[in-house]
């Protein structure tokens, strides 16, 4: 699985560079997102613009990635697709996340790489 | 995984139980069934199999005349319940599942077996959890019984049994949507 980590507009903006955030990745994307290191205080915007499935599993991980950054870094997530802003929809998690159509201009960010395998 | 061309072998080939009536009941009224709208396909229980069953499950889907978002329900549906096999019912042991997808004129009909443990999903899902809870699970069978209609599940000898149907127009204000609900 890979992610892409840059700066915009004062947050961390991390984006998961898959079509499918499911069962299959939910852990490693996790363990990823663990050895990240934000400051306090910074706003953390999640990136789903390539991701066209999200599954129950997929949710629990982004639940886990939130609880991890803890409230002093607050999680926000960007660029839903149908499917995905469905499933949002559905679970209520859209009422507890603050949601953003579009993700940040990627021209502002700069470009961290993060492969792992998953 | 494998595309299964007659009678699916393993849990497909046992005798119909409960679960699988209503499935059957379907076949015989609608009589013959178009085999290019027919998919049998069967994996082994272990997420990487099943990502690849899934993948061939939506290719099939999206060749079909059905509205983006009941693909999108069945791509959800199916992955939530193949997951659940491969965690809780085989437990990462060596286990199979099959799945039998009939596209229907107002529904897709699945029948989804698998070699799991039994398991009892009559109170499973019922609510969703509450999102301040910020639970990390508990979402699938609230979201498998959100997106399906007429489910039913039936322990069938050493296999377990899961049918039900998604309804084609699920009210996505697509024209072919609109038509259908004129």
């Amino acid at each position: 699985m890979q992610v892409t980590l840059g700066q915009a507009d004062g947050a961390l903006v991390i984006t998961v560079r898959e079509s499918r955030l499911d069962a299959a990745v939910a852990i490693v994307f996790k363990d990823i997102i663990r050895d990240v290191t934000v400051e306090d205080g910074t706003r953390v915007i999640l990136n789903l613009k390539h991701v066209q499935f999200l599954d129950s599993s997929g949710l629990g991980a982004i639940v886990g990635v939130m609880k991890l950054l803890g409230p002093s870094r607050p999680l926000e997530i960007a660029a839903l697709s149908p499917a995905v802003r469905k499933l949002f929809r559905l679970t209520r998690m859209d009422t507890v996340f603050r949601i953003h159509d579009c993700a940040p201009d990627a021209k502002d960010i700069d470009v961290t790489q993060i492969t792992a395998a998953g | 995984m494998t595309q299964v061309a007659s009678a699916i072998s393993g849990c497909g080939g046992l005798r119909a139980k409960a679960a699988e009536r209503s499935f059957g009941k379907e076949h015989a009224q609608a009589g013959q069934t178009d085999p290019s709208r027919t998919l049998r396909i069967a994996c082994r229980a272990n997420l990487t199999e099943v990502r690849g069953m899934l993948q061939h499950i939506h290719d099939f889907l999206t060749v079909q005349d059905l509205p983006c978002e009941t693909v999108d329900d069945l791509d959800l549906v199916l992955s939530e319940a193949m997951s659940n096999i491969v965690r809780h019912g085989t437990m990462g042991g060596d286990g199979r599942i099959d799945c039998h997808l009939v596209i229907r004129d107002a529904s897709v009909e699945c029948r989804l077996s698998d070699t799991g443990v039994a398991f009892d999903p009559s109170r499973a899902g019922l609510t969703a959890p509450n999102p301040m809870a910020f639970s990390e699970g508990g979402y699938g069978w609230f979201l498998i019984r959100s997106l399906t209609h007429h489910i039913t599940y039936a322990r069938d000898g050493a296999c377990n049994v899961l049918c039900f149907s998604i309804l084609r127009c699920a009210g996505c204000g697509s024209e072919w949507c609109r038509a259908a609900c004129q």
